[in-house]
């Protein structure tokens, strides 16, 4: 729930259709307003850019481009929205380009809940504010 | 063994006349021709008769040293008949020392017909294969205007009814009186000859060194020889010369027993040359050069620096150049000629030495024991390329297998499990209120599941590590240094990507490396990695170093980790070196060849 009530509005990205329709199951349940979904990178990027949520999950693995140069795009156009990084590998499995990418932060599929969405959101809260305290 | 060459073989049959038969033959003549002068009707003393028939005995015997040095050689290119009827034709000069009116007309006609002779061995000597109808014609021409014509000129200007001379008293004419029919006969076989001479000049310009040694002295002589008809020819011709006549003639009785000199010298310098070679194909018989070098030493030996040598593989039926890459036969050509040794190989030279392939074979012969030996060492080169391609290919197959399997249980049964993993949260949502074993009961299959992803997880980048294919070499390494125990830094490394198993040794060295120092450097040990990508001794190289400042005294031989790491490295061709003195730390430093 954001500040004013209304539920948080995401878009779903995973090239998976059973994925995505487990995951929209679990995320409305959960108070999540999925209000779009996206197969590959570009689409991703489109969607975002049509919808405008409030947080966009985003596999890493996608046709088209990866979920990395998707989140650069994103960030580009929107410099608001949420943006956290899903995938069955292993966050170690993709070296150090997690931390390098324009995310907010990362969540193994199996583990998606609003705990762990909340604490990677959390996480980059801190981050900017610690980033934006010394200026 | 050597090319065929029937044709040679026919004519050198015929060019191959007895030697003393031919020595014999020419003593007698000698003897009857010395006598015949003495008492030829001309009263001459014995003084007189040495003084008139020095020259053109000198001259014939040389001619026929030059007929007997040639025709050993078996070269058809070297006009042995000529030099013989050279010879004959002398020989009958002396016969213009006897009064008869008949041996006059004879003595008369062979010392113009000579001169036919001379430049056909002019042109024929070492003619090679060029302009051989500009040569045919020469010849023909030279015979033309020294025979028939100067019959025609001779009956015509009523020499049949002439009262014999002593010709081999011209010497002493002070000057003759000419027409112009004299000039003009007389002019002709000039012209030939300064043709000739062009002919030769040209050919010499454009043999290849060897051979040029040879010729050089020819040379000097058909410039001699030339210069002494071009001058008779003028004395005919020029009024003011005609005074000069007994020298003229004196000249060029000199020249015919002096040219054959230059020729007979020209003939053994070419020999020498040819021992030289052979020298030198020796010497590489007493110290064969080192493996691959025996193409530098023949070419050198033959003066042809184009010189290539192919080996025959018997195996494979096939031809490999020294450093045992195959290659085919070449095809002899205008720009080259192919010598094949059977069963061993073939000597790819320059058609120039096609002149004298003597020469040739008689280095081939003698290289041959030492290219034998090269063949088998291009063999080997062969086969170890050979085994070297088949591993690196067996090494990429299986780093593509390790990366297909990783990649199929990624998106297969990993993917499945963790639907399955959502599917149990919303069942477990689902759960009525107060049913606590029920929920107990998915809460502990959700707690497996996880422990299951986990594990195959494991397994996967056990099999492959995923992040080489996710986020490359220096990502992945500078991962692995962030997960080590033992503190490391990544100080090096090279953006971009690399095959993948060059990429996978890399990481496993690295990684193994990493464990190793945290296993044996001890608590205070940091470890540094550096990775340079580079030239190195001619061919692109990963080099890999693994430095920590520990306890040392790590054995390769001993560790099997150490042991599959350099088996991994070898496989690709590279190698892998361990520096681990006790108490000075560990360095591991790998070398790996890489196209990127």
């Amino acid at each position: 729930m954001t500040a004013t009530g209304s539920p948080v509005t995401v878009v779903l990205v995973d090239d998976h259709e059973g994925y995505r329709r487990l995951a929209t199951r679990l995320l409305t349940a959960w108070g999540y307003a999925v209000v779009g979904e996206a197969a590959d990178g570009p689409g991703a990027v489109d969607a975002v850019r049509t919808l405008r949520p409030d947080l966009v999950l985003l596999d890493v693995q996608l046709p088209g481009f990866d979920g990395f140069t998707a989140a650069g795009l994103i960030r580009e156009d929107d410099a608001g929205v949420g943006i956290v990084l899903i995938s069955g590998r292993d966050r170690a499995d993709y070296g150090d380009r997690v931390v390098r990418a324009q995310a907010d932060g990362y969540v193994a599929k199996e583990e998606l809940s609003p705990q762990s969405l909340a604490a990677v959101l959390a996480t980059a809260r801190r981050a900017a504010r610690g980033n934006a305290e010394p200026a | 063994m050597l090319r065929s060459r029937p044709r040679s073989r026919l004519r050198a049959a015929f060019t191959a006349p007895s030697t003393p038969l031919l020595l014999a033959g020419q003593t007698l003549a000698t003897v009857l021709g010395i006598v015949g002068v003495r008492f030829g009707g001309y009263g001459l003393t014995w003084a007189d008769t040495v003084s008139h028939t020095v020259l053109p005995l000198a001259a014939a015997w040389a001619f026929t040293c030059c007929a007997i040095v040639a025709a050993e050689r078996r070269r058809p290119t070297e006009a042995v008949w000529p030099m013989l009827l050279a010879a004959g034709l002398c020989m009958l000069l002396l016969l213009g020392g006897i009064k008869n009116q008949l041996v006059f007309q004879i003595a008369f006609l062979s010392d113009w017909l000579v001169m036919g002779a001379i430049a056909h061995v002019m042109t024929d000597f070492a003619r090679g294969a060029a302009y051989p109808r500009l040569r045919r014609a020469l010849v023909v021409a030279g015979y033309v205007t020294t025979g028939p014509c100067v019959l025609v000129w001779f009956v015509t200007a009523g020499g049949l009814s002439a009262r014999p001379r002593d010709l081999l008293a011209e010497i002493q004419v002070d000057t003759v009186s000419v027409d112009t029919a004299d000039i003009v006969f007389s002019m002709l076989p000039t012209i030939v000859y300064v043709v000739g001479l062009g002919l030769f000049c040209v050919r010499w310009a454009t043999a290849s060194r060897i051979l040029r040694r040879g010729w050089t002295t020819v040379l000097l002589g058909n410039i001699g020889m030339t210069g002494v008809y071009v001058y008779t020819g003028l004395m005919i011709m020029v009024p003011a010369l005609r005074s000069t006549y007994g020298t003229g003639i004196a000249a060029s009785r000199v020249g015919l027993a002096v040219w054959p000199l230059f020729l007979l010298a020209g003939l053994v310098r070419a020999r020498a040359g040819r021992s030289v070679a052979a020298d030198l194909a020796a010497e590489l018989g007493h110290a064969p050069p080192p493996p691959g070098r025996l193409q530098g030493a023949l070419a050198r030996a033959l003066g042809d620096p184009s010189l290539r040598l192919v080996y025959y593989r018997p195996a494979h039926r096939d031809y490999v150049d020294p450093d045992g890459r195959p290659t085919p036969l070449p095809e002899s050509g205008p720009d080259r000629t192919v010598t094949v040794l059977a069963g061993v190989g073939a000597i790819v030279h320059d058609p120039a030495l096609d002149e004298s392939p003597d020469l040739v074979r008689a280095v081939a012969a003698t290289a041959r024991l030492l290219m034998e030996n090269e063949r088998l060492h291009a063999e080997v080169r062969a086969q170890l390329a050979q085994v070297r391609a088949s591993r690196a290919r067996i090494v990429e197959a299986g780093v593509t297998a390790r990366r297909k399997i990783e990649r199929d249980l990624h998106d297969g049964a990993q993917q499945r499990l963790v639907t399955l993993a959502l599917m149990l949260r919303i069942a477990r949502g689902q759960v009525p209120e107060g049913d606590a074993s029920l929920a107990a009961a998915i809460d502990e299959a959700a707690i497996e599941l996880r422990h299951a992803i986990g594990e195959l997880r494991e397994l996967a980048r056990g099999i492959h590590p995923a992040v080489l294919t996710e986020a490359g070499l220096s990502s992945a390494l500078v991962s692995l240094a962030e997960r080590s125990t033992a503190p490391a830094e990544v100080v090096e490394v090279p953006e971009g990507r690399y095959p993948p198993g060059v990429e996978e040794a890399v990481y496993f060295v690295v990684s193994e490396s990493l464990a190793n120092a945290a296993k044996h450097a001890g608590d205070a040990a940091r470890v540094t990695i550096t990775v340079v990508a580079g030239l190195h001794g001619g061919r692109q190289t990963m080099t890999v170093e693994i430095a920590d400042d520990g306890n040392g005294g790590a054995d390769a031989s001993r560790g099997s980790g150490l042991r599959g790491l350099a088996d991994r490295v070898e496989a690709l061709d590279g190698t892998l070196t361990v520096h681990s003195p006790v108490g000075h730390g560990t360095r591991v430093l790998a070398e790996l060849p890489c196209a990127s």
